[in-house]
């Protein structure tokens, strides 16, 4: 982070410069350009800053008082989720350069949890973990004696990226902290797009077109690089807020078909209110005709973020 | 139980078993500077009590005790009055911060009030924006009472200005219980060993208040084992609403605050940092002042929040 304040809206009006090489972000930006080059009129990198004002808005604010955080909502998953997956990226940007930066890692568990006080599953937060928890509660995934599980893993993967980066020698040459660290980061990105996929399901099923948006836009970037058909599908139907109630059904099922891409499993996602639609694939699922002897699932989100950057 | 605003005092009168225990403290310690005994060689142990009793001890407990009456008597109406003792509440704690007399052996720079102490610990700390942020509320205390905004007032001293006063007072304990571990100057040991003795005498009685075992490894530890020490007082810290990651220990003691903490049966989950994360994570109270103003219908007010308030800083 550049020194100084830094306010909600300078997360998303700093991306471009500051992450103008990171493969999480590119995939956005590739996602929602139009044909010069910008979203909405603005600069595509801004994406998120121009979505959060879009809600602040009276005439919005009178559709339902539940429309009131529709600004707070998108400066959370558009603004700071993209700003944590920042601060990931370039722990390994610093590795690569062989430095060891654990504030990164700090930083990111930073911007995920918060200041605020939380014990055990408490929502009660205002950032990534309290959005985490209220997910994970439509999901069945809430546990009376703690966090989600969702948080818990990415806890543990922070926990673990912080370690390897506290090892001697870390990221010098010839250690073995790059290629470790890389595929941490991967799967903390991962994991981080668990309460993003939820939140959109949920919205999806209670017909709140406005979160959809909001949701949609958090995620649906990130499957340009999975199935190409799949992203222009939900990107016509989603982005460009083109559904309707009996597409939704379809979609959510497209949405499913990610999760392999994203090394995820429906498992990892939970069925909404207990009602249970999402079958994964298996570990030796055909791919176009070959047989996989070894589970690869996990080596696919790697190669559609690797598509886009050099370093994850 | 947490230790709230009217029991501080009665916090230190329960452990001291002295209604007068501040001034019980410095007296015994004239006493001492009259009459050096053999254990005191010098006059610099009392001296030092008599001045690090008066700074944590007599300025904290008056400084709070003014604002306590501020608030009380702005909910009598009495707004003229309020404002008075919120004044002499903020002259405590400021003191006249006048550079100090140089034949003096305790260099500070802004004088010798509580916020003359903050100021002389948190460049150890790196947390000077901290001290300011304590002068700030304290304005800001006092355009509330002009207001007649008591209840507003009483949040503020509560969640801002006791725990702020209380981190200052935690870091000086801190940091003088680190110096103690290293000490090798033998006539460093006297001014050390008596500022450490008032630091810890300031804490522990609100420290018993809320758990007599993590009171006594506190004091146990202090000047021993300065991680023991903290690792035990991180557990009552919230009782106190004070933010461990405020406290920004990591550049004094290697050990440091969970950011987050969890324990299963099956599963262990804590995320430490390891560098100083405070000003970032509080990000969330930009979110948190958003949704206040959102909440009012105020959208203007929360766009501009989110444009110009920064609570994080790099």
């Amino acid at each position: 982070m550049p020194s100084g304040k830094w306010n909600l809206a300078n997360f998303s009006l700093h991306a471009s410069q500051l992450m103008a090489n990171e493969s999480t972000f590119t995939l956005f930006k590739f996602a929602l350009a139009d044909i010069s080059g910008k979203y909405l009129g603005a600069d595509v990198g801004a994406f998120g800053d121009t979505l959060v004002r879009s809600f602040f808005n009276k005439t919005i604010f009178g559709l339902s008082p539940n429309y009131r955080s529709l600004s707070v909502e998108a400066a959370i998953a558009l603004n700071v989720w993209m700003y944590v997956a920042h601060q990931l990226h370039s722990a390994v940007t610093e590795c690569w350069n062989g430095r060891a930066n654990i504030a990164l890692i700090d930083a990111a568990a930073a911007y995920w949890i918060g200041s605020l006080p939380l014990e055990g599953n408490s929502t009660q937060g205002y950032l990534l973990y309290s959005l985490s928890e209220k997910a994970a509660s439509l999901f069945m995934q809430s546990s009376n004696a703690g966090p989600s599980s969702t948080n818990k893993k990415i806890l543990q993967l922070f926990k673990q990226a912080s370690i390897l980066l506290s090892s001697p020698r870390a990221c010098q040459d010839g250690s073995t902290t790059m290629s470790h660290l890389r595929s941490v980061i991967i799967q903390s990105i991962s994991q981080m797009t668990i309460p993003l996929i939820q939140h959109l399901i949920a919205n999806l099923k209670q017909g709140d077109r406005l979160r959809v948006k909001i949701y949609a836009h958090a995620i649906v970037p990130l499957f340009v690089g999975c199935r190409s058909s799949t992203f222009y599908y939900l990107k016509s139907k989603l982005l460009e807020d083109s559904y309707s109630a009996d597409d939704v059904e379809e979609i959510i099922s497209k949405i499913e078909d990610v999760y392999e891409c994203l090394d995820l499993s429906c498992h990892d996602i939970g069925s909404y209110q207990g009602i249970t639609t999402c079958v994964d694939a298996t570990a030796d699922t055909p791919l176009a005709g070959f047989v996989p002897t070894t589970d690869i699932r996990s080596v696919r989100l790697q190669t559609a973020l690797s598509l886009y950057n050099i370093f994850v | 139980m947490g230790v709230d605003q009217n029991s501080y005092f009665n916090s230190y009168v329960k452990f001291f078993s002295d209604e007068f225990y501040a001034d019980s403290i410095i007296l015994s310690s004239f006493h001492l500077e009259t009459h050096p005994s053999s254990i005191h060689t010098t006059t610099v142990q009392p001296n030092t009590t008599i001045y690090k009793a008066a700074q944590t001890m007599v300025l904290f407990m008056g400084s709070l005790q003014h604002i306590h009456t501020a608030v009380n008597m702005c909910r009598l109406g009495m707004v003229d009055q309020a404002k008075s003792e919120w004044d002499r509440g903020i002259g405590l704690f400021l003191g006249s911060a006048v550079k100090p007399d140089q034949d003096i052996a305790y260099p500070v720079d802004n004088g010798h009030s509580l916020y003359a102490l903050g100021k002389e610990i948190c460049g150890v700390f790196n947390s000077c924006d901290e001290v300011d942020k304590i002068y700030d509320a304290f304005l800001v205390g006092a355009k509330l009472l002009d207001q007649s905004l008591c209840t507003d007032t009483l949040r503020l001293a509560e969640s801002t200005i006791k725990p702020s006063l209380l981190t200052t007072i935690i870091q000086a304990m801190i940091e003088s219980s680190a110096k103690i571990e290293n000490i090798t100057d033998a006539n460093e040991d006297m001014f050390a060993y008596a500022t450490g003795n008032i630091y810890v005498l300031s804490m522990i009685p609100l420290i018993n208040a809320i758990d007599s075992d993590t009171a006594k490894i506190v004091s146990l530890n202090m000047g021993i084992n300065t991680n023991a020490l903290f690792s035990a007082l991180k557990s009552i810290l919230p009782k106190l609403y004070i933010n461990c990651t405020d406290l920004r220990v990591e550049r004094v003691i290697s050990d440091g605050c969970d950011l987050y903490s969890f324990s299963d049966t099956n599963s262990s989950v804590a995320y430490k940092t390891s560098s100083n994360i405070t000003n970032l994570a509080k990000i969330d109270l930009d979110v948190k002042l958003m949704i206040d103003a959102l909440s009012k219908d105020e959208a203007d007010l929360a766009e501009i929040v989110y444009s110009n308030v920064s609570n994080c800083s790099g």
